[in-house]
């Protein structure tokens, strides 16, 4: 590379970062990448100049770029590069890694054409720029390897697909789902009296939560994620997930308590046997509540 | 609604940027949008749940790379190396750091797993620099256990370290100047260590320094920040680098200035000295050149200026206590004193305590083991209070010594290791692998604890290493100890390998070190009993028996306990009566100095009510074993090994009923003393086993 390519290389990385001029350092950085890239791609069209751009757009305003530059996934984000150019050989690396992501759709629960629709409409928002956006790959940084930011792409449209797809069940009436294990007249005067006033208390407690705690909730109770999915998603351990998990539905349960307290002034006889009825089908309340 | 996930909707890039943990700040707006996202939800919890394999039986190979890739959580129960996580401890920005167990040696440690491959340049030198640590043992460093992952997911094993970071520390109370300058120069000795043997740290910072919770601290993470690999920044916080390292170049000395701008940061608002300003000033130069030569003399000048600003005004009174000093000397010693003391006034301080050290060696020597720890005890005072930590190094491993020899074994330890510590932070490796060799024997013979003992082997095999020209005499010491806790550990052949060693050694300094000679002969002539080579062992103990007189006088309890190691031999061989006569007078000799609760008075009890059963005087022997008991201390290895023939002795005159809760005592005594998975906790459960309750049969 002359010395006219590598200025080149420095000023477009330099326009897509907040850096008036590229910083001294990051000139060894970038060449580096463009190695490890064309070590790994020896034939694929990109031009260094456009691959300094994408780099610069995926490092921005870090404090340390020449850093963040060695530690960007340098080959695959020169594959992404070529992708968008329209490779014939990137493309058809692209694909390959696309076909390597059908099993997760399968285990999504995905019907084989639900998979070809949302293999083949990802592909061409990767690949092809609308009216409005350009083409999807470009938003692939680099930060992580190109395989699993495809593998969220994928899960991402695999999700609408199948939501669009199947038809919702109607939400369940949560406090008739409540109100109605059978034949207890105890149950019934419940149903009767106090049906509506659960419904709000349950709502008011529910609302108080924060998102994050909703969230938690719904993890659990609608994705039935199980506890240890849960510490992987906000990387944290298990005891901590359900820890959290119960603290979220004792404050819950506490909140209704007092609230059903206050608005029906029931003595507490009544009022423990609605919040035992309500404890034991507190999750199913949860579960058709959260459903939004 | 489609459009609107398209403009809300977290992109990719954010998707895998929130849930490798990378940019916390974006936490809050993810889970704001996934509370009225039921899409995006629904994606982050397959995400979750694909990245664990729990569904993934179609694939699995994908769903390692996944953990990796996206969550870079590994459940509980996976295997890493030989490794098995139990939880997470943290994360930064290198990888994970898990709480782990080796199944092998069942002990936990600190995991780290790294993000990303290791296939490149930098992620080879980083390897080789974790392997280059693993050899070294300094209590100053994170001791690297194991480092491995070559082609999958590189991991580093390390120790365990309960407490927190050096940067907590400085800010969960006020701390004095003084009490951080010396949390800085103890890690600043593990940064030398490490240097030493060729590993530049290059990203020292209080985030990277442990505290445990007895306050020790240790240094970790080498040469993490050299593998370029990584979308942290070099450094993690460039405050902390010296320019020559932001360009990717820097020796030894980058670790001097990020030590210094981290000390500086540290003192800054607690008004840290003037002086210590000045050294800092240097070791922070912007051109490397100039700053001090290597971190030890950084240190050096650290401590020097700081001890020597709060000694001014206290020099004379020094002078005043080191010169009372010699008076006690004098008193006890007479002419050899008075010719030393005027050195105390050239040398300021720094010779007090040595003098005062001599004279309770001369204490030693009259055989007044009492009288001279409570020299030891005012060496230690008087190095206190000069701020003589060379002093205090030497007084506390020669009190932690005597201890051991006055059978108070755990107070030793206590001392042995302050000192080793403290020799450690002041680079004097020399008092340093004296401490440890003692803290070695202290564990191995004192207190029985043969798997502490090896690990402290280590210890003092890393600081001997770096001793240039090591003295036959503390490389014998070293043998001879490491011989003692194999001993215990029940490995008999490498225990003589290493006296065999120690022999050699002191042979070729006759008469010069005939003391430790003597020493290690009776030592090894003991062993060799055991490995039932009595002609060998013999031939050693008359050797010891001749050199004892010179060394010892006849009444020193050196001599006795020589003499109960000769009798031992003497029955090996068949004289049990001569073996016994001395054993009675070995007991008297010991217990006159040493007082009755010894171990080593226990242990000749129990030779010689061992002997006793020989003979078939079992009630005698089990009567002479009770007495003893009732002044050994409880729960001490003497205790457990009284309890134990009184056991055998009780069995064998057919009262198993009697002898079984003995055994069952024993049992528990040894447990506790040396753990469950010793040879004599086995040895008492066997004895137990034998003498179970027989069913009475009718004639």
């Amino acid at each position: 590379m002359d010395s006219t390519q590598v200025a080149a290389m420095l000023a477009a990385f330099a326009s897509a970062t907040t850096w008036e001029i590229a910083p001294p350092d990051v000139e060894q950085a970038l060449l580096d990448a463009v190695k490890v890239a064309c070590d790994e791609w020896p034939t694929l069209d990109v031009s260094v100049v456009e691959f300094a751009r994408a780099v610069g757009a995926a490092v921005g305003d870090a404090e340390a770029p020449a850093a963040a530059v060695s530690g960007l996934h340098a080959a695959d984000l020169w594959l992404a590069c070529a992708c968008a150019r329209g490779d014939a050989v990137a493309v058809e690396a692209l694909d390959e890694r696309l076909r390597a992501l059908r099993p997760t759709l399968l285990r999504m629960g995905a019907s084989e054409d639900d998979i070809d629709e949302v293999l083949q409409g990802l592909r061409v928002t990767l690949l092809v720029s609308g009216e409005h956006r350009p083409a999807r790959i470009r938003g692939y940084r680099g930060r992580g390897e190109l395989r699993s930011w495809l593998k969220v792409a994928v899960v991402r449209d695999g999700v609408r697909a199948i939501r669009r797809r199947v038809d919702r069940p109607q939400a369940i009436d949560e406090v008739d789902l409540l109100m109605d294990p059978g034949g207890d007249p105890e149950h019934d005067r419940l149903k009767g009296s106090y049906a509506a006033s659960f419904r709000a208390a349950f709502r008011v407690a529910l609302d108080a939560l924060s998102p994050r705690e909703r969230n938690i909730l719904r993890y659990h109770l609608v994705d039935k994620l199980t506890i240890d999915e849960l510490g992987a998603v906000y990387r944290v351990h298990r005891s901590t997930a359900a820890r959290w998990l119960s603290r979220i539905r004792e404050g819950l349960f506490i909140s209704t308590r007092a609230d059903l307290m206050a608005r029906l002034a029931l003595s507490e006889h009544e009022l423990d046997s609605v919040l035992r009825i309500i404890g034991s089908r507190l999750d199913a309340s949860i579960t058709d509540h959260l459903r939004t | 609604m489609s459009d609107r996930f398209e403009v809300d909707c977290p992109t990719e890039d954010a998707v895998l940027r929130y849930l490798a943990g990378d940019d916390p700040r974006s936490g809050p707006a993810i889970e704001r949008h996934i509370d009225g996202c039921d899409a995006c939800r629904r994606m982050f919890a397959l995400l979750a749940c694909t990245s664990l394999g729990i569904d993934n039986q179609a694939d699995p190979d994908d769903s390692r790379t996944d953990a990796l890739a996206l969550g870079e959580f590994l459940p509980p129960g996976t295997s890493v190396g030989r490794y098995r996580i139990v939880r997470e401890l943290g994360r930064g920005g290198m990888g994970v750091v898990y709480e782990a167990e080796d199944p092998e040696l069942s002990r936990p440690v600190a995991l780290k797993v790294l993000r990303g491959r290791l296939a490149d340049r930098a992620g080879g030198r980083l390897l080789a620099e974790a392997r280059a640590m693993a050899r070294l043992a300094h209590p100053n460093v994170c001791v690297v256990y194991d480092v491995g992952g070559e082609g999958g997911r590189p991991y580093i094993a390390m120790e365990c370290v309960r407490g927190g970071t050096l940067a907590e520390w400085l800010t969960a109370e006020p701390r004095a100047a003084e009490e951080i300058l010396r949390m800085f120069l103890a890690a600043g000795s593990g940064l030398v260590a490490a240097h030493a043997i060729g590993v530049v740290h290059r990203d020292f910072k209080p985030a990277n320094v442990l505290v445990d919770d007895a306050g020790r601290v240790r240094v970790c993470d080498f040469g993490l920040a050299a593998s370029g690999e990584h979308t942290a920044p070099i450094g993690g916080t460039p405050k902390y680098m010296p320019p020559e390292q932001r360009t990717g170049g820097g020796d030894a000395r980058v670790d001097q200035f990020s030590f210094a701008v981290a000390l500086m940061t540290a003192l800054e608002s607690r008004g840290g000295s003037g002086r210590v300003r000045g050294v800092l000033l240097r070791a922070r130069a912007a051109d490397p050149a100039d700053r001090f030569p290597d971190m030890a003399s950084l240190l050096r000048a650290l401590s020097r200026r700081g001890v020597r600003e709060r000694l001014r005004g206290r020099v004379v009174a020094g002078i005043g206590l080191a010169l009372s000093v010699a008076a006690i000397a004098f008193a006890t010693t007479q002419r050899q004193v008075t010719a030393k003391a005027p050195s105390v006034q050239r040398d300021e301080v720094g010779g007090a305590v040595e003098l005062m050290l001599w004279v309770a060696r001369r204490q030693d020597a009259a055989g007044q083991p009492h009288d001279m720890l409570l020299r030891l005890n005012d060496a230690v005072t008087l190095a206190r209070e000069l701020d003589d930590e060379a002093g205090l190094a030497l007084a506390l491993a020669a009190r932690g010594s005597q201890y051991g020899k006055v059978g108070r074994p755990q107070e030793g330890l206590a001392d042995t290791k302050d000192a080793y510590y403290r020799a450690t932070q002041i680079g004097r490796d020399d008092i340093a692998a004296d401490a440890a060799v003692l803290t070695l024997g202290l564990l191995a013979a004192g207190l029985g604890q043969a798997e502490e003992a090896l690990r402290w082997g280590r210890h003092a095999e890393g600081t001997l290493g770096r001793i240039e020209g090591l003295g036959p005499r503390i490389a014998a010491d070293f043998d001879s100890a490491m011989a003692g806790a194999f001993r215990e550990a029940g490995d008999l052949q490498q225990s003589r390998l290493r006296l065999d060693s120690a022999a050699q050694r002191l042979e070729a300094e006759s008469p010069r070190l005939d003391r430790h000679l003597l020493a290690v002969l009776a030592e090894r002539a003991t062993v060799l009993v055991r490995l039932d080579d009595p002609t060998a062992a013999q031939a050693d103990m008359l050797r010891a028996l001749a050199l004892a007189p010179g060394v010892f006088g006849p009444r020193h309890f050196e001599t006795g306990a020589l003499k109960g190691n000769a009798a031992m031999v003497l029955a090996a061989n068949g004289h049990t009566d001569e073996a016994l006569i001395e054993l009675l007078q070995a007991r008297d000799i010991i217990s006159e100095s040493l007082g009755p609760a010894h171990p080593n008075v226990l242990a000749v009890v129990r030779s010689i009510a061992s002997l006793q059963m020989k003979q078939g005087r079992y009630r005698e022997a089990a009567g002479l074993l009770d007495q003893a008991l009732e002044v050994a201390p409880a729960g001490s290895a003497g205790a457990c090994g009284l309890h134990e023939g009184i056991a055998i002795a009780l069995s064998h005159v057919g009262e198993c009923a009697q002898a079984r809760p003995r055994y069952r005592t024993a049992i528990d005594c040894w447990e506790a003393v040396s753990g469950p998975q010793t040879d004599k906790a086995g040895r008492a459960r066997r004895g137990l086993a034998k003498c179970a309750p027989r069913p009475i049969v009718e004639p």
